[in-house]
């Protein structure tokens, strides 16, 4: 039933993120691999302050000081043959971050400069990558407004991002990404601070534009709903680490992981019944001091003693399904 | 361990004697409240909390020992001082006029001593120092006692009420806002000594209690007028900023559900603004008042350096500058030991505002008290903050 | 940019009442004076009984005080409308208009501002925009330090000292006179706009430019040493917060090259920056009378000063007015920029 895309898009290896605070050195992200194939809409999914945002950055590494990259390997598969985002140099970065790689974020309101015309901003997301002067690429602006379906692109091209509506404000944010057809979108959340009817929209927006430009979508969020609805595969993070990844349909019907069982049934489940819902007991540990062995167990109603001290390894059960959970090993 | 929270702090002796002094404090006002310091258990150690990120900063330790000594002086220094302001030495003594610092002078089988020098009259200035310092600290304390709370309270029923009483408030506050602080404050304290002074002359108890404040001699109860011209000049100033601040943060206090709540459970207005909107209001502007009476030191000196203020034989630290000028650079102690001691008070309310201002604010108290945490912590623990 | 045009006018229409209040303000000030200035202005004790009653009536001394108030305006307004300046208020001591004698006076205030903003915008922005690119290092405590030494410097005191180091000591200032260009006296100035280091710049008289500079860099240092280093502070925190905001973040997701972020961030940051340099210049006002007194400036504020001194109220009125317009003057032209700026900022 699941169709299993060959051809790589990206593919990370053994990530280590670490946010060096006056608190202590935040493991945000602890050894994460994951490869996205062409054409797919791959879902983080996970709590807030799981990792999934660090994650997505970490792909073009856009993480700030006091953050850092530790450890790990991005290969970014172009036109022109594989490279490793690690090794790339900041000018070569800058050129694929909005053409070959662009992202989404959550907040349209903050994405956008509040100074300058979104045509301006549209426009320069071109010039900045020489895929138009700036003359053609404001006359562009007003097809890309036109194809983000914004009412009166030709009037709104003017306008500042204070005069638009949020939801009209997101439609910019999703333009200025698209304006130079990346390889990979990554959209962050991008209906979390929008008006339940607009998400929809937004989301259908998404769905159309990703058929139309044949892009792959990393998709983030922490909606069970959006990502049985968007996704093909599905990896489920808890506390800096991939806890279940596979096809959407075969996770939803069938959670191996603990927590992602949890997590289906704290949440009305959008593929299957579920009576009550239920709320996972503890709190999301804190990353300084990350619990040993494996993160879940203090909150685990399977935990084992070998639970307590050894960490699971990333057991493969076939068909694209993986999970990292002691209960899996033989 | 008295703290709400399980983290470890580490206590140096300075932290200890004030968790004395605050629990001290909280002992008497439980002795008026029983039962007060056991209900407001977190309000004490949020309090000290707050005094351990202080202590953390060296600057702000050095602001409050200035801030400390200056408030001392302010107090004690008139009772040292060596020799009364109105001791005109050269009128006897000549041989007085003028001397550097460091002199000892004998004159007619009197030995005198002059560690920073005299004026013009033969006068010690480190006596007119010490008595300039009360001045400048009761000025400042009576400007800030009396028109902080002025701009407060307009502030607070301009934002509260709204309509027509927010309309002539904001008015006359934006018509004053309108002009330059220390030209208004100039303008004032140039008109007013002639409608104080008979007002003073003839109050006695204004008097004794002005001679008292200043560390003056009634008899130059005339010279009382200027001062107090000065300090009403500041304080007319000096509102209007107070009352936009307020008004402002009112307005969107207003709007929160607990204040529509205490109105619709029809709490009176008086403790709607006392209680619910006063409490919310008034944190973001403890650092602009200690920052301000460091601004009201600066402004008082320089309407004295001006010719305002005090006059002879009284004494302040811009006038002795404002005398002493016209003999500069020969005559350099009588500029740079008033000017310094201005300085220095100045900055010690500085100092102690900015380091307050990075206390109060949540985002940066937090990495303050992360320093002050032990770090044997993590050693030990095994799982930090999941245990909330 | 008609838009624009309107702003304007609806920015005059509330600059009135605001520009009355500050003249009654005022007038309140001088009717505080319960003393008879007649006298003093006549000369004192010894002055002649029929020459006081005179400035008596001519001032309006004896009338009610809606008649003085109504005497004190007419004064005003008539010199700016009358070309002839009849019945505008004058000056009791000098028996010039007060007006006159403000004017004649203005160029030096307006140099000693000019020199100490300069200072205040070369120091203050790139010291600033450095102390926050290399946040949390000595530069930055530095940047801190010196902010915090302005404002809690006695701008007197400071200013003897430094007088004390480049007049005293090094001779690179100097403290007589007021040097204005040569072409004032032969009236050959190509174009005249009264304030003398354009004109000579203009007529192209260099030795007098550098004579101004001479006598004017050093109270203008003294007069925007308080706020740079605030201007600076400001200059930080808020270019931080533009670059820690989230379409900062996004230019660079977008692949743009770091001098279009830098644009991004600059622009951002001077929106709240140049309010505060509009605020300032109150405080500017205020220290150019002291520092006017320090360095012997014959500018506006010793005028008020030199008044005080005598009750000479009409002066003290006028002045008072004066810095007051300059005041919302420069925070109209502070609004008009910002509205410029800021597209949110309805037109």
């Amino acid at each position: 039933m699941t169709i299993f895309p060959t051809k790589k898009v990206i593919e990370v290896k053994d990530l280590h993120v670490h946010f060096y605070t006056y608190a202590g050195v935040v493991k945000a992200i602890s050894g994460v691999s994951f490869e996205i194939y062409e054409g797919e809409t791959f879902c983080l999914v996970g709590e807030t302050g799981c990792g999934k945002s660090v994650t997505s950055r970490a792909l073009t590494r856009l993480i700030e000081s006091p953050g850092r990259i530790v450890k790990g390997r991005i290969i970014f598969y172009r036109d022109s043959g594989p490279v490793d985002i690690m090794t790339l140099s900041e000018e070569e970065l800058r050129e694929i971050r909005g053409r070959e790689i662009a992202y989404i974020f959550q907040d349209p309101t903050a994405a956008l400069d509040p100074l300058y015309t979104v045509g301006y901003q549209i426009a320069e997301t071109m010039v900045a990558h020489r895929t138009a002067d700036w003359r053609e690429a404001f006359r562009k602006a007003i097809n890309i407004l036109k194809s983000v379906i914004m009412p009166d692109p030709e009037r709104r091209v003017k306008n500042y991002p204070h005069e638009l509506s949020g939801g009209m404000r997101q439609r910019v944010v999703i333009g200025v990404s698209l304006s130079n057809r990346p390889k990979l979108l990554i959209a962050d959340e991008p209906t979390t601070n929008l008006d339940v009817t607009i998400q929809a929209q937004i989301l259908d927006l998404l769905r159309k534009l990703k058929k139309n430009e044949q892009m792959t979508l990393l998709l983030i969020t922490h909606n069970m709903g959006v990502v049985a609805e968007m996704c093909t595969r599905v990896a489920v993070m808890y506390a800096g680490k991939i806890v279940e990844l596979g096809p959407v349909i075969d996770v939803f019907k069938d959670p191996r992981h603990p927590y992602t069982r949890g997590l289906l049934r704290a949440v009305p489940n959008p593929l299957g019944k579920v009576e009550r819902l239920e709320s996972i007991p503890g709190t999301v540990p804190n990353l300084i001091y990350p619990p040993p062995g494996c993160r879940f167990h203090p909150r685990c109603p399977y935990m084992m003693e070998v639970c307590k001290s050894k960490e699971p390894p990333m057991v493969d059960l076939g068909e694209g399904r993986k999970v990292a959970c002691w209960l899996y090993v033989k | 361990m008295t703290l709400v929270s399980e983290e470890v702090y580490e206590k140096k002796i300075l932290d200890k004697v004030i968790d004395r002094l605050v629990d001290g404090v909280a002992k008497v006002i439980d002795k008026f409240k029983p039962g007060w310091s056991v209900k407001n258990r977190s309000k004490i150690d949020e309090w000290k909390l707050m005094f351990y990120a202080f202590n953390r900063s060296p600057p702000g330790l050095i602001g409050a020992a200035l801030i400390l000594g200056f408030i001392a002086i302010g107090i004690f220094g008139p009772y040292f001082a060596p020799y009364s302001y109105r001791l005109f030495l050269f009128i006897e003594h000549e041989e007085t006029y003028l001397v550097p610092p460091g002199s000892t002078i004998v004159s007619k089988g009197e030995t005198f001593y002059f560690p920073l020098g005299t004026d013009k009259y033969g006068r010690d200035l480190l006596s007119l120092i010490l008595y300039g310092a009360r001045v400048s600290l009761v000025v400042s304390m009576i400007v800030i006692a009396l028109g902080v709370p002025l701009g407060i309270v307009l502030g607070l029923v301009a934002g509260y009420f709204g309509g027509k009483i927010d309309e002539i408030i904001m008015r006359i506050t934006d018509t004053f806002l309108a002009f330059p602080a220390l030209i208004l404050a100039i303008a004032f304290a140039a008109v007013l000594p002639e409608r104080l002074r008979p007002m003073i002359i003839y109050n006695e108890q204004l008097k004794t209690l002005l001679s008292i404040f200043f560390a003056a001699d009634p008899r130059d109860a005339a010279n009382f007028a200027p001062i107090l011209s000065v300090i009403l000049a500041i304080i007319i100033v000096w509102w209007p900023g107070y009352t936009r601040i307020i008004r402002g943060s009112v307005l969107s206090v207003r709007e929160n559900l607990y204040v529509e709540a205490a109105r619709a459970l029809g709490v009176s207005t008086w403790k709607i603004l006392t209680k619910h909107i006063l409490p919310n209001v008034i944190s973001p502007v403890l650092v602009l008042i200690t920052l301000d009476v460091g601004a009201v030191i600066l402004v008082e000196a320089g309407l004295s350096f001006l010719g305002l203020g005090a006059q002879d034989p009284m004494i302040d630290w811009g006038k002795i500058v404002f005398d002493g000028a016209q003999y500069f650079p020969d005559r350099w102690w009588l500029v740079l030991f008033p000017g310094l001691a201005t300085f220095l008070a100045v900055l010690g309310w500085n100092l102690v505002g900015d380091t307050l201002r990075d206390v109060l604010d949540p985002k940066t108290r937090r990495s303050i008290e992360f320093k002050v945490k032990k770090k044997k912590l993590a050693a030990t623990s095994e799982d930090g903050g999941a245990s909330q | 940019m008609a838009g624009l045009k309107e702003y304007l006018v609806r920015r005059a229409v509330t600059f009135i009442p605001t520009l009355l209040g500050v003249t009654l303000i005022v007038f309140i000030i001088a009717n505080i004076i319960p003393a008879d200035p007649a006298r003093a202005w006549a000369g004192g004790e010894r002055a002649r009984p029929e020459i006081v009653a005179r400035i008596r009536k001519q001032y309006h001394l004896d009338d009610p005080w809606y008649i003085q108030y109504v005497f004190v305006m007419k004064g005003i307004i008539s010199y700016f409308t009358s070309p002839t300046h009849e019945g505008a208020i004058i000056d009791p001591l000098t028996s010039k208009y007060v007006f006159d004698n403000i004017f004649l006076r203005f160029p030096t205030t307006f140099q000693l501002a000019l020199f100490a903003e300069i200072f205040i915008l070369t120091i203050g922005i790139p010291l600033g925009l450095i102390s926050a690119l290399k946040r949390n290092t000595w530069i930055d405590t530095f940047v801190r330090f010196f902010a915090l030494t302005g404002t809690s410097m006695p701008i007197f005191w400071f200013g003897y000292l430094m007088m004390w180091v480049f007049f005293s000591h090094l001779r690179w200032t100097s403290l007589a006179g007021v040097p204005s260009p040569r072409c004032y006296e032969s009236g050959t100035c190509p174009i005249t706009t009264y304030i003398p280091i354009f004109d000579a710049l203009i007529a192209g008289e260099y030795d007098i430019v550098m004579q101004v500079i001479r006598r004017f860099w050093l109270p203008g240092f003294v007069l925007g040493f308080r706020a740079a280093g605030v201007l600076a502070r400001i200059v930080r925190n808020s270019f931080l917060d533009a670059l820690s905001s989230d379409f900062i973040e996004f230019a660079k997701a977008k692949g743009l090259p770091k001098r279009w972020i830098w644009k991004h961030a600059l622009k951002n940051a001077f929106v709240p920056v140049i309010t505060v340099i509009g605020l300032q210049f109150g405080g500017l006002l205020g220290g150019a009378v002291i520092t006017e007194t320090v360095f012997g400036l014959p500018g506006i504020g010793r005028y008020a000063v030199n008044s005080i001194n005598y009750l000479n109220m009409p002066a003290v009125i006028g002045v008072t007015l004066m810095f007051a317009f300059m005041y919302m003057l420069v925070n109209l032209m502070v609004d008009i920029v910002y509205s410029a700026l800021d597209p949110r900022i309805r037109y």
